[in-house]
């Protein structure tokens, strides 16, 4: 059984690129938050010490 | 819900041109509701800086986040779940999932995957107890007031109001890790603010709720129904706003700004009680509505500027 797919439109996919380019933006915001997160709980607790 | 990929939505004789899925970036921000998620982020902010006891400024920050992502997972949610009243409706027919910019399955995808990484990222980061009650407000609007009381009783913005009002509450667990007098005293303020606020509303978009087969109170009960339930939840809401300075958590200058709030607020509230007929109503619903917005505003910002005044600068946030 073969598949068949639409073909996009060239706006449809500048808007699938921009997509994709805002979710990889928001996990490198993300994985920076979470390693400054990290830093400042580790110097927190060090910090109790 | 009812499917809602059909080529054309026909809107009080427009017709909105269906688009095919593949939503722009501001189509997925506008499924967060950014207008909602503002008060979400202000309420909750205003519970994290009152409240008694230290927590970081950056986990502060990251509470607040976490709360505005989750916020915004309940609106994908409700958004997902509601687009078929949506279509119907001429206020929210030109929404991402109505007009097909997103297929309800990317939003119902998109919001769940919020939902989840919020409450974690809140619970592993600040505590449990904070990500439990975002667990728990989340649920409540997307299961509780949307799928259940929204279509089912006249009473769906009363008990489903009460998502809104946890916000402040979250913020104040993710600082105290629990729930007092005070946190509640702020949860009970926006949810007895919430009834006249939307019932103000419906009471000028009446018709389309009626058109969405929504129960709200007008087109069940009445206009006059309304009118008397806008006045009782008013006189209810006024005694409340007073209790976090009877608890000590605010003083002069909170107590001076509810007061003048309330007095305006009664007057709006009035305005609509008193009037002589439902005909005779005017703009008096739309001036209480738009009055609300700031009302809610205003109080919480007394709340913040007493904080601000009486609180030595960052004794209450250093790590």
């Amino acid at each position: 059984m073969t598949m068949e797919y639409r073909k996009m439109t060239d706006q449809e996919a500048a808007r699938r690129r921009k997509r994709n380019v805002a979710i990889g933006l928001a996990l490198f915001v993300l994985s920076i938050l979470f390693m400054v997160t990290t830093m400042v709980r580790v110097g927190v607790n060090m910090g109790a010490f | 819900m009812s499917d809602t990929c059909s080529d054309i939505t026909e809107l009080e004789g427009q017709s909105l041109p269906r688009l095919n899925g593949e939503g722009s970036v501001s189509d997925y921000f506008a499924l967060l509701k950014p207008r909602v998620m503002s008060l979400v982020i202000f309420t909750a902010f205003v519970g994290i800086v009152t409240a008694p006891g230290h927590i970081h400024p950056w986990m502060g920050a990251m509470a607040l986040l976490a709360i505005a992502i989750g916020a915004g997972a309940s609106g994908a949610l409700n958004m997902w779940y509601d687009a078929d009243i949506d279509a119907v409706m001429k206020r929210t027919a030109k929404r991402p999932v109505p007009s097909g910019a997103i297929r309800p399955g990317d939003a119902l995808g998109f919001g769940l995957v919020l939902a989840a990484g919020s409450v974690f990222v809140l619970g592993v980061l600040v505590n449990w107890a904070a990500a439990g009650l975002l667990a728990f407000t989340i649920f409540f609007y997307a299961v509780v007031y949307t799928m259940w009381l929204k279509r089912s009783t006249p009473h769906n913005i009363v008990i489903g109001g009460a998502s809104g009002a946890f916000p402040p509450m979250v913020g104040w667990a993710a600082v105290t890790g629990g729930v007092d007098l005070v946190s509640i005293s702020l949860f009970m303020i926006i949810f007895l603010w919430t009834p006249p606020h939307f019932w103000a509303l419906s009471l000028f978009r009446s018709g389309d709720y009626q058109r969405a087969n929504v129960p709200m109170l007008p087109v069940v009960a009445g206009i006059g129904e309304t009118r008397r339930q806008i006045w009782f939840y008013t006189l209810a809401l006024v005694p409340v706003t007073f209790v976090p300075a009877a608890l000590g958590a605010a003083g002069w200058l909170y107590t001076s700004v509810a007061i003048i709030l309330n007095a305006v607020f009664v007057w709006f509230a009035w305005r609509i009680y008193a009037a002589k007929s439902d005909k005779a109503l005017g703009e008096a619903p739309k001036r209480l509505f738009k009055f609300s917005i700031l009302y809610l505003f205003m109080m919480f910002s007394g709340l913040l500027a007493e904080w601000a005044l009486t609180v030595t600068p960052f004794a209450g946030i250093g790590g």
